[in-house]
């Protein structure tokens, strides 16, 4: 009997799964013919092989779930507000190539067995040309970063222990205060320790300047050449170390101008040509050509500001100087007008 | 604890309860998987959208208006989701024929077949695991018993006799699934 009945279930997976031969087939349908309860049984059978027609294993449910730990995650560290900078000169991608952040599950579902092993999981927050991206840290303390430039931080255990976040580039920070877990701002030319203030971080590669400006709060400068003291800087100081010259200066300024970046917007005071050329060409990633060369020289008197937009610049450029403008794809022409 | 057919856990959801927004996860999400798959025909694209369905769930759960229950919810957002991104796809690539079907086939009856296939997934992923193995070249990966038994370096008896095993264990798992769902009909009918 038993036998049978197993026999039987060999035929109908035969049957079901295309593998009976033709005296099997019939022998089944002589059986499921033969009694209601064999033919219930055997429509059962084939609904499970008929409507079960897609499968999702079990431990890819599990990582699916630890992922969604991790999405909650970069949906917190990033928040990102990206503040978009119009050009005409090029579409913008819309999409941000934004952070692989391998922020861990741990947050929220704890940790699931295989992201345990990580022991440090680097969270990198990037902006492209053209774009300014905010990220929030795990702490809450806010960043902007400059377009062309980066922030990396352990993400797991950034905040554990301490707080240190990597630069390259232009920055600027709006730090939750914890006096007991100090924020650390780590560039090659020096380090920037604070407990809870806004202050604007450059340190771009290359060019050997590392310059801070403090907005609110105080902070500590590490200088990391020419066996300097700590330095703590007060608010609406601007610090300016060269290092290949190992100058060090330090200037009383309007911080708004140095941090205005990150609302898309920038402020120049008694800026020249060549200074405000420089920043747009970061900002759009493009490339400028003056006739005659000299022409950078020319100094705008107060405030220059303009809004997200390349075309109004070079309109109050115009306005302001009388200076032309020419754009062909990526590059621009200023032209002394006569 | 509280269980998923509690009408009460996503108050607990909102409160931010994290285990009871776990359980929520394990009671629907292959679930939705394969209800989304009715309309994507695209199994990673499925899973990746209801699991963004879960995430916003989550981010937003202060202010998510439940006005039925917590799965007619999950079941319309994914559906809806699925109706958007087919949309924009439109634009760029011939919609899939599935969606076209889709739309006029009862809601409900969607959700029933993707509950059907839920409950054969996790009979199937319940099976011992070289019953499973044989099970899965069979059915999904389309191998013939021969080959299966080359594959596996077993005898074509031992498949057969693992294929007969397997669907018997999981059809039973369905019946037991849908004298369940009869009791829950008889005792919903008397209220």
């Amino acid at each position: 009997m038993n036998e049978n009945k197993k026999y039987i279930d060999i035929l109908i997976g035969k049957s079901i799964s295309g593998n009976a031969t033709s005296d099997e087939i019939k022998e089944l349908r002589e059986w499921v013919a033969s009694a209601e309860n064999n033919h219930l049984l055997f429509e059962r059978s084939k609904k499970v092989w008929d409507k079960g027609d897609r499968f999702i294993p079990a431990d890819a449910i599990q990582q699916d779930k630890s992922r969604l730990g991790m999405e909650y995650n970069r949906y917190l560290s990033e928040k990102v507000k990206r503040i978009r900078r119009q050009s005409f000169i090029y579409k913008m991608a819309a999409i941000l190539a934004f952070p692989v952040a391998l922020a861990i599950g741990l947050y929220f579902f704890g940790a699931p067995g295989n992201f345990g092993s990580v022991s440090e999981q680097v969270c990198e927050v990037i902006s492209p040309k053209g774009h300014v991206a905010k990220c929030i840290l795990p702490d809450g303390t806010e960043v902007w970063v400059n377009t062309g430039s980066s922030i990396t931080y352990d993400a797991s255990g950034f905040n554990q222990n301490n707080r240190e976040v990597r630069l390259e580039g232009e920055a600027y920070f709006e730090v939750t205060s914890n006096k007991k877990k100090p924020f650390k701002v780590i560039t090659p030319h020096a380090d920037v320790r604070v407990t809870g203030t806004a202050f604007n971080v450059v340190a771009y590669p290359g060019n050997g300047i590392f310059e801070a400006v403090l907005a609110e709060g105080s902070v500590q400068l590490q200088l990391k050449s020419g066996n300097r003291k700590d330095l703590e800087m007060n608010p609406g100081q601007r610090v300016i170390f060269n290092t290949t010259n190992q100058d060090l200066a330090i200037q009383e300024v309007d911080a708004n101008i140095y941090t205005s970046w990150r609302n898309g917007e920038l402020l120049f005071k008694d800026a020249t040509l060549n200074d405000l050329i420089n920043e747009l060409e970061r900002i759009y990633d493009i490339q400028f050509h003056l006739t005659p060369e000299n022409l950078g020289e020319f100094r705008f008197r107060g405030m220059f500001s303009y809004n997200n937009n390349l075309i109004e610049a070079l309109e109050k450029i115009k306005r302001t100087s009388g200076i032309r403008y020419y754009i062909e794809n990526k590059e621009v022409w200023l032209r002394e007008s006569n | 604890m509280i269980d998923i057919a509690d009408p009460n856990i996503f108050r607990h959801i909102r409160e931010g309860d994290e285990a009871a927004f776990s359980r929520l996860f394990d009671g629907y999400y292959s679930s939705l998987c394969f209800f989304a798959h009715k309309y994507l025909g695209d199994m990673d694209l499925s899973r990746s959208l209801v699991q963004q369905v879960f995430v916003d769930l989550w981010v937003k759960r202060e202010k998510t208006k439940i006005i039925y229950t917590v799965k007619s919810y999950l079941y319309q957002t994914v559906k809806n989701r699925c109706i958007d991104f087919l949309r924009k796809e439109k634009r760029t690539a011939d919609i899939p024929e599935s969606a076209e079907i889709q739309n006029q086939v009862p809601f409900r009856d969607l959700v029933e077949e993707a509950e059907l296939n839920d409950r054969i997934n996790q009979s199937i992923n319940e099976l011992p695991e070289k019953c499973r193995e044989i099970f899965l070249l069979c059915r999904f990966e389309g191998l013939k018993y021969a080959e299966i038994a080359q594959k596996l370096n077993i005898s074509v008896k031992t498949v057969e006799m693992q294929m007969g095993i397997a669907l018997k264990k999981m059809r039973e798992n369905l019946s037991d699934y849908q004298m369940v769902n009869l009791l829950i009909f008889v005792f919903s009918k008397k209220k």
